[in-house]
């Protein structure tokens, strides 16, 4: 038999919380009973915790769940066109092959009852599972084992995750199964994974999934997250962290130039700007870091993950942009002190997951133009930029002199041939525009 | 509001081990609230709150950062430019307060000259009954809660020239006489057109000082 104790997650009477169904009889008030648990969302988490008061909340929730309720039929027409038996009733474990139909559904949002199994599957989870049976068994097992250092960091971010939900914490002094659930998957995930061990922010992923599926299900969606959206993010030197924000800088330059322009003006914005990640910049590390948890509304960041288990690391870039495209207007008019505050406070504000996924994601916008390829260079060419400045700083004042400047931005540009390999990014014509620069100094230096 | 009044902005960081309270002593200090198990930062946060002393004000634009040792490698980005630092420890936890030695270190390597930084022994309310039964004094260290003992803190404090208070955010004790403490210390000059001014010169002459300072390259 297993060690592992009874799992918290997956009972039936959590999911009775978060059902999208039709009221028993039309006009009855039923839905937002079911939602309103004594001021907690169906989720468990206090209503009075997140960003909005309760009767915006509410008006909002009104509107929001009668969407939902149509979502969910159109799901179940959709599951049954492509021959899965399914009702408004059903549990799901398999889900139609990916088609540019079933994208569009997913976008649209997942059911929430169905999110747990629909996530693993999209995500190729039940051929991990299957190939590797036992393994979180396995590590269950060994778990006391882990080393102090990281015991310890997860002993101390237990009871500060999700504290203000039900699940998490019912106010009755004992542990929730919750909480011992978390336990065991951080060590566990810490033990199979020891570049990373356990950083702080992996506790709010986890936690968010343990609410959704059970906990060895939760395990590898940890270890497939770090493979396909958050490479290197949570390694012991974050470099993945400041990769992610440099790419993201490239990002803004090239979609939303004139947020970029502000950006420019006020933080000084160097030509370094990839290696001295610049402070506005590095004000969305925990975006990357958390998964938008506790950026965003609770229902804004399910609807994400959609996205993000569904499609693959880009979607991380497009949610970015999208949320500051929204907050553009804003911020071309904040005076610069009040920026970094902007920039905390403005997602928070967007209570209706639809605007935000129709900036990401409407043919018009310039936001959907963008590729995986394109990250994917893009990320390539910060590493590597990044890994050269390394090497070639001085270790007195960690500056590089012109002509090293202009010797790395050449060696960049050789890397990936043509200068118009990255059809989105204009950066390469930028670059050309710094050698040109560089050089003409390097001159008149020597 | 009288209109001659200046005000002084100044970037203030909080570094220190995970969970000791950087996060609760903000939230004392800007919200007058305490939250039992406060959601580990991650990254950084961003707060910024008023505050009046004689005839100056003074608005510190906060820096709260994550507390885990790997997080240490982003820190220089926060601390940066900041005119002051809390360094904060738990006085029940002795790690804690060598983390807060080695912050101290390396403020003092790295970051600007001039940054003024206040020492912060937090948890104060878990030793205080402790500290006020005479009882307890001659119990052996073991069972006693409070495991840096005040002198410790003095007197690290005193060899690096640091600003010391022993706080609680649960019940408030100390907070606001950190910052009114630190804002005294402040000079009148750096108002904040000055310290903008002053970021950008700085910044200039960090790029010149690539090519024209020849005797760092050799």
């Amino acid at each position: 038999m297993s060690d592992r104790p009874v799992s918290a997650s997956n009972a039936e009477s959590l999911f009775q919380l978060y059902r999208d169904k039709s009221p028993e009889k039309p006009g009855t008030d039923s839905k937002r009973k079911t939602v309103d648990l004594n001021g907690r969302d169906r989720y468990g988490f206090k209503i009075s915790a997140s960003f909005v008061d309760q009767e915006k909340y509410n008006k909002w929730w009104d509107q929001y769940s009668r969407y939902l309720i149509r979502r969910k039929l159109k799901w179940v027409k959709l599951m049954s066109k492509n021959g899965f038996e399914a009702d408004e009733d059903s549990m799901p474990t398999k889900f139609p092959t990916r088609s540019e139909e079933l994208k569009r559904y997913v976008r649209k949002g997942i059911p929430a009852e169905w999110r747990g199994n629909a996530w693993f599957y999209f995500c190729k989870g039940p051929e991990r599972l299957s190939k590797n049976k036992g393994l979180y068994d396995n590590l269950c097992a060994k778990m006391d084992t882990l080393d102090e250092v990281n015991l310890e960091a997860i002993e101390k971010d237990l009871h500060r995750t999700f504290p203000d939900n039900i699940h998490f914490n019912d106010y009755s002094g004992e542990e929730s199964l919750m909480i011992g659930s978390l336990r065991r998957v951080l060590r566990c995930y810490a033990l199979y994974n020891p570049e990373i061990g356990y950083c702080q922010s992996l506790n709010f992923i986890a936690g968010q999934l343990l609410i959704f599926m059970d906990e060895e299900k939760t395990f590898w969606m940890l270890v497939i997250i770090h493979e396909k959206l958050l490479v290197d993010v949570h390694t012991m030197n974050l470099e993945g962290v400041s990769v992610h924000q440099g790419v993201l800088l490239l990002c803004f330059r090239q979609y939303l130039p004139l947020t970029w322009s502000v950006m420019r003006e006020h933080d000084t914005i160097n030509d370094d700007f990839l290696v001295n990640i610049p402070s506005l910049g590095i004000c969305t590390t925990s975006w990357f870091m958390s998964l938008f948890i506790g950026i965003l509304p609770v229902e804004t960041v399910l609807r994400i993950w959609d996205c993000l288990f569904y499609e693959d690391s880009k979607s991380i870039f497009r949610i970015s942009l999208g949320i500051f495209k929204l907050m553009e207007p804003q911020f071309v008019k904040t005076p610069e002190d009040e920026l970094y505050h902007l920039i905390q406070s403005f997602p928070r504000t967007i209570l209706n997951p639809n605007d935000l996924l129709d900036v990401c994601y409407r043919k018009l916008n310039s936001i959907s133009h963008l590729k995986q390829q394109e990250i994917q260079l893009c990320k390539q060419y910060v590493i590597n930029y990044r890994a050269k400045y390394k090497n070639l700083k001085h270790d007195d004042n960690n500056l590089l002199s012109n002509q090293e400047r202009l010797k790395l931005l050449q060696e960049g540009i050789q890397e990936f041939g043509k200068p118009r390999v990255l059809k989105g990014l204009r950066w390469n014509s930028r670059l050309n525009k710094q050698i040109r620069k560089l050089r003409v100094e390097s001159e008149h230096d020597i | 509001m009288s209109s001659n009044k200046q005000i002084t902005a100044v970037k203030l960081v909080l570094l220190g081990e995970a969970a000791v309270g950087k996060s609760s002593l903000v939230l004392r200090f800007v919200s007058n609230d305490f939250q039992e198990n406060k959601e580990p930062t991650i990254g950084a946060a961003f707060l910024t709150q008023r505050c009046t002393i004689g005839d100056k004000t003074i608005k510190y634009e906060i820096w709260d950062t994550a507390g885990q040792e790997r997080f240490q490698s982003l820190a220089p980005m926060y601390y940066r430019n900041a005119q002051a630092a809390l360094v904060v420890y738990d006085v029940t936890k002795p790690k804690s307060f060598i983390k807060a030695r080695h912050w101290v270190n390396e403020l003092h390597e790295q970051a600007s000259k001039n940054i003024i930084i206040a020492l912060c022994g937090n948890k104060y309310d878990i030793v205080e009954s402790e500290d006020n039964d005479a009882s307890t004094e001659n119990e052996d260290d073991d069972s006693r809660k409070r495991k840096v003992s005040v002198q410790e803190g003095q007197t690290l404090a005193d060899d690096e020239g640091l600003l010391f208070f022993e706080t609680s955010a649960k019940t408030g004790f100390n907070v606001n006489e950190v910052f009114t403490t630190i804002g005294k210390h402040i000079p009148e000059a750096t108002s904040s057109e000055n310290a903008a001014g002053q970021e950008r010169v700085d910044l200039t002459n960090r790029l010149d000082s690539s090519s024209t300072d020849s005797t760092c390259q050799c």
